[in-house]
């Protein structure tokens, strides 16, 4: 648990009171509820830093947000508002508190620490404030529920670091649940199809004019990911990688998204955009790689293509019979 | 006659920390009238529902409640697979029963802690309870690799494998580790001569209510879905009893709860022991079919009821969810009435309502 460097020793004078901590149930599904529960085993099993909970906002030295912030739930928070210790520090649990996930789009959703949501009548937002000016969290545990090893580290960061915590505080210790391996995707866009969460976002970076390389840029934000691993099971060249390990603690929401580029290339033939094949992915496939025109064609020219250079469907089924038999697949 | 003084417990319920309004009038010091409100956690769920497609569907249906996400998923399965009228392989009727128990257990552990921490029990007693709830979560991260809201079904089986026996050998050794915080929680928690008598729900008025799960069971209805009409999953096949008491009060609820658990762990066992070899899933995946169709489990707080209409498109029409803490609102109010205020959390408790399912 050494966050910062210079708050490891047991004996550090910070640690003989234990850490008040107040926790602001905004709804939800209760899983953040119960992992933030299990802290109370971190903290007895703990020798050093320790937390407990309190019931009043004044004496808590955190308030540790939580859940589905509907419109209900944010009067009572705002309500706490006025309350709050001025000097304390704020920490944000949960995809839903954070990026609201898939709830934003119902529209019940009030606000989410990483903006106000989407979806709400727009007589009820235009006099709105968004809680973010107001909540401000310093840092952010997100996952769907987060580990509780996760929120544990983010309490101990806020309570060591407090205001001072730093960029270089933090570096080196976060690692990231989503791998991304853009050399092998094909942009098929199927993952942001599925994603329940609209976690996933493809874009195209810039406005293509004729004559200049353009790319697409593949976005998964963490902060909003529920880590179902549906986009895991349906990618079909398997870029995607949801790993169990990584610790996801950040100072900013931004900071969440796993960033990807697909370069855009021109097809040979009909010079359209398409995204340059995964060479690699293919060589790992097909054993070898096919000729170098072959990767250059868009999908649509490439089934025109191969209609022309085999002739007849019949000889098509033919080719393809023998294929497998070569390959015995 | 004296005033009558009105009194909310609000935003948060006393004992166990959930946002919910329970507002209850006073006469004569004891309480005469109760209402409940909702609103804290409202999400918008079935409306969702209905936009996304089925697949997006099992994940949303998960994230109704974290302490029972299974219970959930299952009842949408098997609803929409009576609908195709596919037939389950029997391991993956069995890892979903296995999953299923291991949420009972962690479920029921969870009144039990909230219990321990408002009768100030001793530090050693909750610290077994909370170490049991973890052992609970960390069987389930064995099993499916997370420790709340974990994907396990699909329709037509599930997606998560038994694979290798070292995982099911300690799982087993773990099991163990229930003995001693359950022992700890009768012979210390419910020995509180506090409990006899508090929140009585009488059998006929259980009944009348429509009570559901350990509140019913410990008024002395014998309702689990798992015995009654055949059972579901793999239930029919196992050996276990329904524990049914006659208490009616707050320690018969908690006793129940107790009982149950150590049925889930006898499942287990069996499951664990003899986990049929097959596919995980129908193979192909089974073509669902649209139409009209209903289904329920036995959540662990109670009868989990779905009801959905499935379009041409396959998308969904119409949901509507019925879950166990809906069921057991009007039998909670027939608890509160006449209670003392300062007994008023205690049994709110002990019905163990839950905010995330009520309101969706």
């Amino acid at each position: 648990m050494n966050v910062a460097g210079e708050c490891s020793s047991p004996n550090d004078p910070r640690y003989s009171q234990p850490y008040s901590v107040f926790v602001f149930n905004a709804g939800g599904c209760g899983g953040c509820e119960f992992e933030v529960l299990s802290l109370f085993l971190h903290s007895q099993q703990s020798e050093g830093f320790r937390c407990k909970f309190v019931s009043q906002p004044e004496s808590a030295d955190l308030i540790l947000l939580f859940g589905s912030l509907n419109r209900e739930a944010y009067q009572v928070l705002k309500a706490f508002f006025p309350r709050f210790n001025p000097s304390c520090q704020r920490l944000a649990v949960g995809a839903c508190a954070i990026a609201g996930t898939m709830f934003q789009s119902a529209g019940w959703i009030a606000a989410t620490c990483s903006g106000t949501a989407q979806g709400l009548p727009h007589a009820f937002n235009s006099s709105w404030q968004n809680p973010i000016q107001e909540f401000s969290p310093n840092l952010y545990v997100a996952g769907c529920p987060p580990t509780p090893e996760d929120i544990w580290q983010g309490l101990h960061r806020l309570a060591c670091c407090g205001s001072r915590l730093s960029a270089e505080a933090s570096q080196g210790v976060e690692t990231n649940r989503i791998e991304f391996h853009s050399e092998f995707c094909l942009g098929c866009g199927l993952c942001q199809q599925i994603c329940p969460a609209q976690a996933i976002r493809l874009s195209i970076a810039q406005e293509l004019a004729v004559g200049e390389a353009g790319s697409i840029l593949v976005e998964f934000n963490q902060a909003a990911c529920l880590f179902c691993s549906l986009c895991e099971q349906l990618c079909p060249t398997g870029c995607l990688k949801l790993s169990g390990s990584g610790t996801l603690i950040r100072q900013r929401p931004q900071e969440f998204v796993v960033r990807g580029c697909l370069s855009l290339v021109r097809c040979l033939n009909c010079q359209g955009w398409m995204v340059a094949m995964p060479k690699d992915f293919i060589k790992q496939t097909l054993g070898s790689l096919p000729d170098q025109r072959w990767l250059e064609l868009c999908p649509t020219c490439r089934k025109i293509a191969s209609a022309r250079y085999l002739k007849t469907a019949a000889e098509g089924l033919q080719h393809l019979h023998q294929l497998i038999q070569e390959r015995g697949c | 006659m004296s005033p009558t003084s009105r009194l909310p417990l609000d935003p948060y319920l006393p004992a166990i920390g959930n946002p919910l309004t329970i507002e209850y009038d006073l006469q004569h010091g004891r309480v005469s009238q109760v209402r409940v409100s909702l609103g804290y956690a409202q999400r918008g769920i079935e409306h969702l529902a209905k936009k996304q497609n089925i697949w997006q569907n099992l994940i949303l249906l998960q994230r109704i409640c974290g302490i029972c996400p299974i219970s959930h998923t299952l009842c949408f399965c098997q609803t929409l697979e009576s609908l195709a009228k596919v037939q389950i392989p029997r391991r993956a009727a069995y890892l979903r029963t296995l999953v299923a128990e291991i949420e009972r257990i962690q479920s029921h552990l969870l009144p039990l802690i909230c219990l321990a921490a408002h009768l100030n029990a001793s530090s050693s007693c909750l610290r077994l309870l909370f170490e049991a709830r973890e052992a609970a979560a960390a069987m389930l991260c064995l099993l499916t690799g997370k420790r709340v809201n974990y994907d396990v079904n699909q329709i037509g089986g599930v997606r998560v494998d038994l694979k290798k026996a070292e995982v099911a050998k300690t799982m087993l050794s773990m099991l163990g580790s229930f003995d001693r915080p359950l022992d700890e929680a009768r012979g210390s928690l419910l020995r509180h001569e506090r409990l006899k008598g508090l929140g009585f729900l009488s059998s006929q008025a259980a009944e009348s209510s429509q009570a559901t799960g350990p509140v019913a069971r410990a008024s002395g209805l014998a309702r689990d879905l798992r015995k009654e009409g055949g059972g579901y999953a793999a239930y029919p096949e196992l050996k276990f009893q329904i524990p049914t008491s006659s208490g009616g009060d707050v320690l018969a609820r908690y006793e129940i709860r107790i009982l149950e658990i150590i049925e889930s762990i006898r499942m287990i066992r069996q499951i664990l022991s003899s986990l049929p070899q097959g596919k995980l899933s129908v193979d192909p995946p089974p073509l669902l079919l649209p139409g009209q169709a209903a289904g329920s489990v036995e959540a662990p707080r109670g009868e989990n009821h779905y009801q959905l209409t499935l379009s041409a498109h396959l998308q969904i029409e119409q949901i509507k969810i019925t879950t166990p803490t809906e069921y057991n609102l009007e039998a909670l109010k027939m608890m509160l009435m006449d209670a003392q205020p300062e007994d008023v959390p205690l049994i709110v408790a002990s019905a163990d309502p839950c905010y995330a399912c009520l309101e969706r």
